[in-house]
């Protein structure tokens, strides 16, 4: 039995694992940086620690404090949420050794899959295919080299440590490899404390498509189906959905077999998922697998019902499956659109600032799941993502229109997000289809932008008439302050501008 | 009071005058009925001839945003002295031509590569700001000699931030 949860995450994850928490009447633990005080997760929990200053390395990645706080909590249980610590098998190990429940796969499930090497063995062993090139990693340029020049270009280089597309860049030829490859090694090893970097063959038009598992202690494995994660920037999901507009069922049904295959080989229990490219042939190959609740885990749990991190808890505490496949059956379809605090606009630049607004869509078939509040100053300490905005519709076509009506209804204001860059990949033709792969935004990046400028309804003299009306209240608030009446003038810029030029 | 409303590219002719106490705005020759109302310190219910529209308002560096139906409006209103001190020319006086390459994101400092009295070219490398974990080269983005930096390897920079200064020869 688990009977208190200290979740070492933050943000929009850590207020979805309290909600699952409260439902099975567990208290949750929130940690906090200093930077994250008044943070909603931390307001959401029954109890708060404090683990250290903003940095992540001193807070959220200091596995000292956080096992501190679990006993001064008397926390029973950690979940990791995803990121972090969530695959870090020393982690979970310590957490172990501390005599507390992982809410997580054993450490050495997660040394097995998260060394890309023994996981891409493993899979290839249980009858999964692998990308050329992609079976050693390097941190040698004469390697990196030969291997690109056997595959042939272009190719594509990324970390060995981690995923999440830290230390990723495509290259096109043989000139560009040096540079690139002396970059992505730089990322990998900071990010991941591992220099060495795979290269491999690019996959043409390649869909990413993912199976999520689901393990107990006793053996039993299942499949809750697929997700498509194919809109991506920089190697990073934006846009998921499920089911999978482009896969044939026969390819789905042997995804799903050699994801719970995968699954069995390396002893996994709790929430997993496996992930392939798929070519515009329908062949597929395995990717990696993520020892960890994902991001875009809602849309599975919109279809089939489940809640995976309440069945997460429960398999932890020792519980096994109270379900078979057969009671996974996914119904209508769900969609999920990422709230970052980057502009879509601009090239996905990150935003920080204070949230001076917050109106959220609510209504028939919408789940939003995020972790910020009116107030809230979103900093450059952690990842940019605020929340998720998720929609399910009986039709693929119903689901498409309520993310665009959710996305309306959406707002944000303070700090620039993605919601408009969402909504124009809504009303993108191909995206409508549903054949768009991973290139997707390369490829319609710039009909994307017009798409955007063109739904620039005219509402100049709107915001105009706004702006005149709130600078007249409030000159006529400070009437006797001479300068009020001054305070935007152009002797005011120049003086300004002076100072900044000085 | 007429004010002028530059609005992206596009110039409004405002005309504001108070009646019974409430604003009255006549805006490109014609005269709606208007109601504005405060939601929260930054939120607004304005309702022009019925049609109703939910607004954030804030000052900003030079002039307001409006944020409105997903897009944010950047606006520079200029009373008649604005606009007659403008015509003057006094608006671009003092300001530095020397190039000031500033932090297109707020981020920490992993790298510099230049020192003061480097040549560069455009596109040379001069540095790299870490931010939300990427890794981003910042290119010089003109040819000329690098006179002061600004930063050090480790400083964290908000955006806007003054990094380097190019000298153009």
């Amino acid at each position: 039995m688990i009977s208190k949860v200290l979740i070492a995450n933050r943000g929009e994850i850590a207020v979805r694992i309290i909600r699952s928490c409260r439902e099975l009447n567990i208290p949750a633990v929130a940690i906090y940086s200093e930077a994250d005080r008044t943070a909603p997760h931390v307001l959401m929990a029954d109890e708060a620690t404090c683990i250290g200053p903003p940095p992540s390395i001193d807070s959220y990645l200091n596995v000292d404090h956080i096992l501190e706080a679990a006993r001064s909590t008397k926390a029973d249980a950690i979940h990791p949420g995803y990121g972090f610590l969530a695959e870090n098998a020393a982690f979970a190990q310590a957490v172990l050794d501390a005599g507390i429940t992982w809410v997580g796969p054993d450490p050495q499930t997660l040394e097995l899959m998260g060394d890309k090497v023994s996981a891409r063995r493993l899979a290839q062993e249980s009858g999964a295919p692998i990308i050329p090139g992609g079976v050693e990693p390097t941190a040698d340029i004469k390697a990196a080299e030969a291997i690109a020049s056997e595959v042939g270009y272009p190719i594509l280089i990324k970390a060995a440590g981690g995923g999440g597309g830290k230390g990723m860049r495509i290259v096109v030829n043989p000139n560009e490899l040096p540079p690139a490859f002396k970059r992505a090694r730089s990322e990998s090893a900071s990010t991941f404390a591992d220099e060495r970097v795979y290269v491999e063959k690019v996959i043409e038009q390649p869909h990413h498509v993912e199976i999520q598992v689901f393990a107990d202690r006793a053996g039993n494995v299942v499949s809750f189906g697929e997700r498509e994660c194919s809109v991506q920037r920089r190697y990073q999901k934006i846009i998921e959905e499920t089911p999978s507009p482009f896969i044939t069922p026969e390819v789905k049904e042997e995804l799903s077999k050699l994801a719970v295959i995968i699954a069995t080989a390396c002893g996994y229990t709790g929430a997993g998922t496996v992930e392939f490219l798929v070519d515009k042939n329908q062949r597929f190959y395995f990717l990696e697998m993520n020892t960890r609740l994902q991001v875009e885990h809602p849309i599975t749990e919109m279809v089939t019902g489940f809640d995976l991190v309440a069945e997460q808890i429960q398999v932890a505490s020792g519980k096994s499956l109270t379900f078979g496949q057969e009671d996974i059956r996914p119904r209508g379809h769900a969609l999920e659109c990422r709230i970052y605090a980057e502009d879509g606009f601009d090239n996905f630049t990150p935003s920080t600032g204070r949230v001076l607004e917050l109106t959220t869509p609510g209504g028939v078939g919408i789940r939003l799941d995020h972790g910020i509040r009116e107030g809230l100053e979103i900093t450059p300490h952690y990842d940019p993502i605020l929340g998720k905005l998720c929609t399910w519709g009986r039709t693929r076509r119903e689901a498409i229109n309520r993310m665009t009506r959710a996305l309306e209804e959406l707002r944000i204001v303070g700090v620039r997000t993605t919601v408009p860059f969402c909504m124009a990949v809504m009303s993108h033709p191909v995206f409508k289809q549903g054949d768009y792969c991973t290139s997707f935004i390369a490829d319609y990046g710039d009909d994307l932008q017009t798409w955007a400028a063109n739904n620039k309804d005219s509402l100049d003299e709107i915001a105009a008439l706004g702006a005149a009306l709130f600078s007249t209240a409030e000159k006529s608030k400070s009437p006797d302050r001479p300068d009020a009446r001054l305070s935007n003038s152009a002797w005011l810029r120049i003086g300004r501008e002076e100072q900044i030029s000085r | 009071m007429i004010l002028q409303a530059t609005v992206a590219d596009r110039v409004l002719q405002l005309n504001i005058s108070v009646d019974d106490g409430k604003p009255r705005v006549e805006i490109e020759g014609h005269q709606p009925q208007l109601d504005l109302v405060k939601l929260s310190p930054y939120s607004y219910s304005l309702l022009i001839d019925g049609q109703s529209h939910h607004l954030s308002i804030r000052p900003s560096r030079d002039g307001y945003m409006v944020d409105l139906r997903r897009r944010t409006y950047h606006i520079c209103l200029q009373d008649e002295l604005d606009l007659t001190i403008e015509k003057m020319g006094l608006k671009d006086a003092g300001r530095d031509r020397s190039g000031h390459v500033t932090a297109p994101i707020p981020g920490l400092i992993t790298a510099i590569s230049v020192r003061k009295g480097d040549k560069v070219v455009a596109g040379d490398q001069l540095l790299v700001l870490e931010a939300m974990k990427m890794e981003n080269e910042i290119a010089a983005p003109m040819s000329g000699t690098i006179g002061a930096l600004h930063i050090a390897t480790g400083d964290t920079v908000e955006k806007g931030a003054r990094l380097v200064d190019i000298h153009v020869q």
